[in-house]
């Protein structure tokens, strides 16, 4: 999949990543927290930026109905 | 009648009614289509020149200037340039490359399509005015070339480097305008009278701080030409706002749209030439943006024009505000992907941050922690392109990476990013226009660092930071 993410408050612009759809937004956002260079110590929460729903952690990619470049904004929870 | 006004009839009236083809062959009017003028002969050209004269005059400039950048480069000139401010020319000159480019290729079309005689005649001389133009910056990159790296590959940088994605997408965009006018009012109107003064007087003047009298001596040549080219410009805008008040709307669009690119892929990157670039600095970026853009340029054509029903630029305000963090926001962006360049980064240092405490009173509070970091040992190096908007194919980080104005539309299947609400605004108004950019962050996704420096033709130890500063 093709899909941008970026964190609040993180000075690292959205960057495009190609996870796995059988990824969990879970792991994704981990993953992604990681590659943003964001500080883990603040707590963010998933959201498709696009849409504005909070994302469940649990779901797949897949199944969290992403279009192609669509974007997972972490966002302070 | 004096030898000049002959002269100019003759080059006015160049031109003869067709007798065998319909005029519209000549000049098809999809070229002008929803503009409405009833006598194009009335069209007139304030300058009234020949081209025996304008041949004269720029032999003049151009004997003037070249044995003056030749005389600086053989006594040491170039070597005496502060090299911060080589490292921002490196990006400045061929972004120039492409503007004069660019209107070298737009105003031959103007020259060949316009209904206009009179403006077919001008459009070709500055055609010519254009090449001069893009040659003088390839001289002063040859010449610079000698002294240091990061000059030598510019024609595959403005090409394959995400760098100059923007001035590539800005000034094509220009040339492939179907309407003549809109070319006219995006080169003349918002490139050469609101842009150049900034660009090729405000900014040499700050170069000569830093010892680029080479540099400041180009431009002003070049500058000598755009008096002439914004007359054009202007003489289009009133001829057609008096003319038919039904060209209005349509002016109105091309001004609002053009001036937020402006403002988004030339003002923005420039400001890090007078705030950072420069280490000897003088205005910044903030002031020249409010004397030369807001109150020279916007002022001056409300004043001129209001009475038509022109108003100022729509997204005027907003860019306002930008300029307060744009410089800023770009340069620490492109601190964060120095390993990708072809020119170098560096740190502010004391007298930079002085210098931004005293003009731009929230740079503390929103750019100072990056740094702090940065001098803590942090690289700041990120692995792959920052997200491109899709209209202007800057990074998505305005006004401030950490809180950026992102919008999105849903095209063809897929998400389109923009950096700002002018760059959605423009997208939503023409769809078909706007969306075939392929932005290079998706072009390369997957890639290592080696492989995009690869496929932006980057080689050795370009890019990287300014050890001495």
């Amino acid at each position: 999949m093709l899909i941008y993410a970026r964190a609040e408050g993180c000075s690292t612009p959205a960057l495009l990543m190609t996870p796995e759809e059988e990824w969990t937004v879970k792991m994704f956002s981990r993953i992604a927290t990681s590659t943003l260079r964001a500080d883990k110590s603040k707590e963010r929460a998933p959201f498709n930026r696009r849409t504005g729903e909070r994302l469940d952690p649990a779901t797949t990619l897949g199944e969290a109905g992403f279009l192609p470049y669509d974007m997972l904004d972490l966002r302070y929870a | 009648m004096s030898d000049q006004a002959t002269e100019y009839r003759r080059t006015k009236r160049l031109y003869w009614e067709p007798s065998y083809v319909p005029k519209e062959a000549i000049y098809p009017p999809a070229n002008y289509e929803g503009i409405y003028f009833k006598d194009w002969d009335r069209w007139d050209d304030p300058f009234h020149m020949s081209f025996k004269q304008y041949v004269e005059i720029q032999a003049k400039k151009d004997n003037g200037f070249h044995p003056a950048r030749d005389a600086f480069d053989r006594y040491g000139g170039s070597d005496r340039i502060d090299r911060r401010w080589l490292e921002g020319m490196k990006v400045v000159y061929p972004l120039l490359f492409h503007g004069e480019y660019g209107a070298l290729r737009s105003h031959a079309r103007v020259s060949r399509y316009a209904p206009a005689p009179a403006l077919r005649a001008a459009a070709f001389y500055q055609s010519i005015d254009e090449l001069r133009h893009s040659q003088n910056h390839v001289y002063q990159m040859r010449m610079l070339n000698k002294h240091t790296d990061g000059f030598n590959n510019w024609s595959e940088w403005k090409r394959y480097h995400f760098l100059l994605q923007p001035g590539k997408m800005l000034f094509e965009d220009i040339v492939a305008s179907e309407n003549v006018f809109e070319s006219v009012m995006g080169l003349n109107i918002l490139v050469e009278l609101a842009y150049t003064n900034l660009v090729f007087v405000g900014i040499p003047s700050v170069g000569v701080l830093n010892g680029d009298l080479a540099g400041a001596s180009e431009f002003l040549t070049t500058q000598s030409d755009e008096t002439r080219h914004m007359a054009i410009g202007q003489s289009t805008l009133r001829t057609l706002l008096e003319g038919d008040e039904r060209n209005l709307p349509k002016i109105q669009y091309w001004l609002d749209k053009w001036f937020w690119l402006l403002h988004r892929i030339i003002g923005c990157p420039l400001g890090m030439v007078p705030d950072y670039f420069a280490r000897k600095k003088a205005l910044p970026m903030k002031q020249m943006f409010q004397r030369y853009i807001v109150d020279n340029y916007v002022a001056g054509m409300v004043e001129d024009l209001g009475k038509f029903g022109l108003q100022p630029p729509r997204f005027l305000d907003t860019a306002v505000a930008e300029m307060e963090d744009a410089g800023h926001t770009l340069f620490r962006t492109l601190f964060q992907y120095k390993h990708m360049l072809f020119n170098k980064m560096f740190v502010p240092d004391e007298r930079d941050m002085e210098f931004f405490g005293e003009h731009y009173p929230h740079w503390e509070e929103r750019h100072g922690a990056f740094w702090d970091e940065v001098r803590a040992g942090d690289p700041k190096d990120l692995p792959s392109l920052p997200m491109l908007c899709q209209v202007c194919q800057l990074p998505c980080v305005f006004p401030v990476p950490e809180n950026p104005t992102i919008r999105s539309a849903e095209w063809g299947g897929e998400v389109r990013w923009f950096c700002s609400d002018g760059c959605q605004w423009i997208f939503e108004h023409e769809p078909e226009r706007y969306s075939k950019a392929v932005g290079l962050d998706r072009v390369l996704t997957g890639k290592d660092v080696a492989q995009i420096r690869e496929h932006m033709h980057l080689s050795g130890k370009l890019g990287g930071v300014l050890e001495e500063c």
